[in-house]
């Protein structure tokens, strides 16, 4: 299978200033250097990836490293099957075994660097994380501060007993 | 006013970024002037303002000293927080159960407000159902409420003949006639139940139409059957069903067919949806544990496979043939 290009790898360059090299096929699972790559032909300076800090890279790095195989998925949001079921697969869920701080910055990235199947899977995992906890529980798990007062409380409780567990 | 030369340094730079951001060409001139920057705080007391430092953005960005500010410095430590509404979207949309969304909803005021949106709930709405018509698991009872929703979302209310609201094979008397009758229909007509349905048990026998002998599918029977819902609780549904803001109506409207891809849902099919899904599985599992016993050899005898599709149940075909024969059948008159 030959490709337009023979550009074998790319740098990518983190907004702490450290420049990584990677395969291009791994690079182009973003779906942003893949666009850039197509627009500018030959790349051989480092991409600046300016939201994104070393640690982060090298994690998003690692996750399309392991996907580098995976189907790309369909243009049609609406074929779209990865998206119609709650299951993580077990390196996934590894991979995103990490703090929250990690968690969400990963989520970020993914989304900056138009990544959907690792956006898709960060937010399944914070969705699994909140599963079936109370709204006192789910504050505790992010530290969020409950700003309502105790009457507006009262009312968004009575406005949600209708659908309560029974 | 006795500043000390620390708090004349944060002063200046405060007022800096105070500046770029708003343009503002005042110098402040005392914490009067400070105080629109520090609304994020809760109100202080005179001497607990005079004693802290007066820029605490400038500080908390230089982490001098964080703990002065409890309230902000917890927040910096939410990491959830900082993400854009776009991203928290993405998040709620696959929240597995809507119990769990309205719980999230209930988290703080950020949160209520991205997730009592329409279309918050549209998105989720609609993503849930997908998921769950996609799981291995999910028997018809999903595409049973898809379909209906599809045709009768507000149809009680809406229509003046009750009758649409229910499969043609349903004899309706005249005196049923008008919406608000809808649940002493219900209640006159929905056959014989035996104690098994009582309890919960599937058992498609228990729910016949008196007149015609046929097989109910009416969704009040399915709640009825399926969960412990109480006749107030359908006509909150039906009450929040009139009250919901439509998003993602088609424009065609009644011309066109409707179809998975362009149903408008909400909240209110998902709940009851997932009690109807909780429920049947339950009664699957009853079956499962017990296959002999007073459920089990009644049913896998007879039906065996289309117990596990829930197709006994629900009267999809009567959904399914009028799905292709577009709106025109549908004997609303609204």
């Amino acid at each position: 299978m030959a490709t337009p290009s023979t550009q074998a790898t790319v740098k990518l360059q983190s907004n702490d200033n450290v420049v990584i090299e990677v395969e291009r096929a791994i690079a182009e699972r973003s779906v942003l250097i893949k666009n850039m790559l197509e627009d500018c032909g030959e790349v051989t300076d480092a991409i600046p990836i300016s939201n994104v800090n070393e640690s982060i890279l090298r994690k998003v790095i690692e996750w399309c490293e392991h996907h580098k195989n995976d189907p790309v998925a369909a243009e049609n949001e609406n074929d779209d099957s990865r998206k119609k079921t709650t299951d993580i697969d077990e390196w996934d869920q590894k991979f995103m075994n990490v703090d929250q701080e990690m968690l969400f910055e990963i989520i970020l990235a993914a989304n900056f660097l138009d990544i959907k199947p690792l956006l898709d899977t960060g937010c399944k995992t914070v969705a699994n994380m909140i599963k079936g906890k109370s709204p006192e529980e789910i504050r505790k798990l992010f530290n969020i501060q409950n700003d309502f007062t105790p009457e507006e409380e009262e009312q968004i409780r009575r406005e949600n007993e209708w659908a309560e567990d029974r | 006013m006795q500043a000390t030369p620390i708090r004349n340094r944060n002063f200046t730079s405060l007022h800096a970024r105070h500046q770029s951001r708003t343009a503002s060409a005042t110098r402040p001139q005392s914490f009067e002037n400070i105080a629109p920057v520090t609304r994020h705080e809760p109100p202080k007391s005179e001497p607990e303002l005079a004693s802290s430092p007066p820029c605490f953005p400038v500080s908390l960005m230089q982490n001098s000293k964080p703990r002065r500010f409890p309230l902000l410095a917890r927040q910096k430590r939410s990491p959830i927080s900082s993400l854009p509404d776009k991203l928290l979207l993405e998040i709620i949309i696959r929240i597995p159960s809507p119990q769990t969304y309205l719980a999230l909803s209930a988290v703080s005021k950020r949160f209520n407000m991205v997730m009592s949106a329409p279309y918050t709930e549209a998105c989720f709405a609609k993503q849930w159902l997908e998921t769950n018509l996609r799981s291995s698991d999910t028997p018809s009872i999903i595409e049973y409420i898809v379909r209906y929703v599809c045709y009768h979302r507000l149809a009680p209310f809406r229509c003046k003949d009750v009758s649409s609201v229910y499969p043609p094979h349903c004899m309706i008397p005249d005196k049923c006639r008008k919406p608000n009758d809808i649940m002493t229909f219900i209640d006159t007509h929905r056959g014989r139940i035996t104690p098994y349905a009582r309890r919960g048990g599937p058992n498609a026998l228990g729910f016949r139409w008196k007149e015609s002998g046929v097989p109910v599918a009416d969704l009040g029977t399915l709640v009825w059957g399926y969960t412990n819902l109480t006749p107030t609780w359908f006509i909150e549904f039906y009450r929040r069903l009139r009250n919901r803001v439509p998003l993602f109506e088609s424009s065609a409207g009644t011309q066109s067919q409707p179809s998975m891809a362009n149903l408008s849902f909400g909240m209110e099919e998902v709940v009851l949806a997932s009690y109807l899904l909780k429920g049947w599985k339950d009664s699957v599992k009853r079956l499962e544990e017990d296959p002999f016993g007073i459920y089990g050899s009644m049913f896998l005898s007879r039906y065996g496979d289309e117990l596990k599709t829930g197709k006994i149940f629900f009267d999809l075909d009567w959904f399914r043939s009028r799905d292709r024969k577009e709106h025109e059948e549908c004997r609303c008159v609204c």
